[in-house]
């Protein structure tokens, strides 16, 4: 399987007559430093609009999804999680790693810089990402004083975040969710 | 004349041939010198009388040690009855005392003389006329069979072996000599010691090395039940997204 592997050769362009950096698609990306980041972020959740943190996300997931030998729902899960973290990681949002509580999936975020409280960024990141990549609403919610993300139907995303921010732990949760036939 | 008489008689017949064939001047030392020895041993006995019955042993000679005791540290007019019965009865006093550890193995030879001479009267008179040959064989054969057995027990060689196999382990071979004594080249009747025999009598033992141990567990549980993954990742996302609070 030689496309299992995610190759980040030549990702980025560097164009320093012109001043521009580039990615491999073509895209025109900007470097910022994490210290002016956050304040930027910090401004979205509190205006209530992580829109642009959720079309960041989807355009990352454009870039895993055109590195991936086929579809995302047809691959194996160790394929589509090294294709995704390896975009993650160039784009500097840390490392991902992916986990199963019973049959509720589970993101980790490992090596973040400190952002917002409530992770709640990374949650719209994430949730834009896998949706454009799997061709599904996902919404990652955040489990509270932890870096791990759970995957669910934006319908419920509401009250699993009620969950966690009462203090219910990733276990717990997962004990209150049972799968239905409807997804 | 059974064989085995006949074969003893031989060997006692070359062994007095041997003893004859010794110079005098070799044998007179040993004579004389048994003597005094005999002597010594018996004057340190005093002849047992009926005034003192245990004083029989060699440090009967001695004199009586007195036995430290709290009496002994008393002023005399308070313990004058215990001090005078001890100078009037000396062995009395020295009952109690044992004889020392180095004077004890004198007694032995003592005791064996005494016995030889015991055996000596119970034997029939000598004939004077006979030849030493004959004296010597007539003694040899009026001796009982276990007394010439334990005197064939002393006089058996200790010399081991020298082509003897070891025993693999320590432990192995003091145990298996305590129960087979070593067998000379010279008790043997053809005068070559034999490897077969050898082998009979001091088995190879082979025993096996301590189990090492194991860095690893010897039984490992890997997991208890199948990993509940799916093939792709859309079927996890799908089980995933399709959870509901119940």
């Amino acid at each position: 399987m030689t496309d299992s592997h995610f190759d980040p050769g030549g990702f980025f362009q560097f164009d320093l007559a012109h001043g521009r950096v580039r990615t491999r698609g073509g895209a025109r990306v900007i470097v910022l430093a994490e210290n002016v980041l956050a304040p930027l972020i910090m401004t979205a959740v509190q205006n209530g609009d992580l829109t642009a943190i959720r079309t960041l996300g989807s355009q990352l997931g454009s870039i895993v999804g055109q590195s991936l030998p086929g579809q995302a729902n047809t691959l194996s899960p160790q394929i589509v999680l090294t294709h995704a973290g390896a975009v993650m990681s160039l784009y500097g949002w840390g490392r991902l790693k992916l986990e199963q509580w019973g049959g509720a999936l589970v993101l980790v975020v490992e090596g973040l810089p400190p952002l917002d409280e409530d992770n709640l960024a990374v949650a719209a990141l994430l949730g834009g990402m896998f949706s454009t990549l799997c061709s599904a609403e996902v919404a990652c919610v955040p489990i509270a004083r932890t870096t791990k993300y759970i995957m669910v139907d934006p319908r419920i995303a509401e009250q699993v975040w009620a969950w966690s921010k009462s203090g219910d732990n990733l276990a717990t949760i997962a004990s209150k969710l049972t799968p239905t036939e409807t997804a | 004349m059974s064989a085995g008489q006949v074969e003893r008689l031989q060997a006692l017949l070359s062994r007095v041939q041997a003893n004859r064939d010794k110079p005098r001047a070799v044998r007179a030392p040993a004579q004389t010198t048994a003597a005094p020895v005999a002597a010594v041993l018996r004057a340190a006995v005093p002849p047992p009388t009926a005034a003192a019955p245990m004083a029989a042993s060699p440090m009967a000679a001695h004199p009586p040690v007195r036995e430290p005791s709290p009496a002994a540290a008393l002023p005399r007019g308070e313990s004058g009855g215990v001090v005078e019965e001890r100078v009037n009865i000396p062995d009395r006093v020295s009952l109690p005392q044992r004889p020392a550890t180095a004077a004890r193995p004198a007694t032995q030879p003592v005791a064996r003389e005494s016995m030889s001479q015991d055996a000596a009267r119970s034997r029939p008179a000598r004939d004077r006329t006979a030849t030493p040959l004959e004296m010597a064989v007539e003694g040899e054969l009026n001796r009982p069979t276990a007394e010439m057995a334990v005197e064939g027990e002393l006089n058996r060689p200790t010399a081991e072996p020298a082509a003897a196999p070891r025993p693999a382990s320590r432990a192995t071979t003091s145990a298996t000599e305590r129960l087979m004594p070593a067998v000379s080249a010279a008790s043997s009747d053809s005068g070559q010691y034999d490897a077969a025999e050898a082998d009979l009598e001091m088995p190879l033992t082979l025993e096996p090395q301590p189990v090492i141990e194991p860095q690893r567990p010897i039984a490992q549980v890997v997991s208890k039940h199948a990993p509940q993954l799916d093939a792709t990742f859309g079927a996890m996302l799908k089980r995933s997204l399709s959870l509901r609070p119940h």
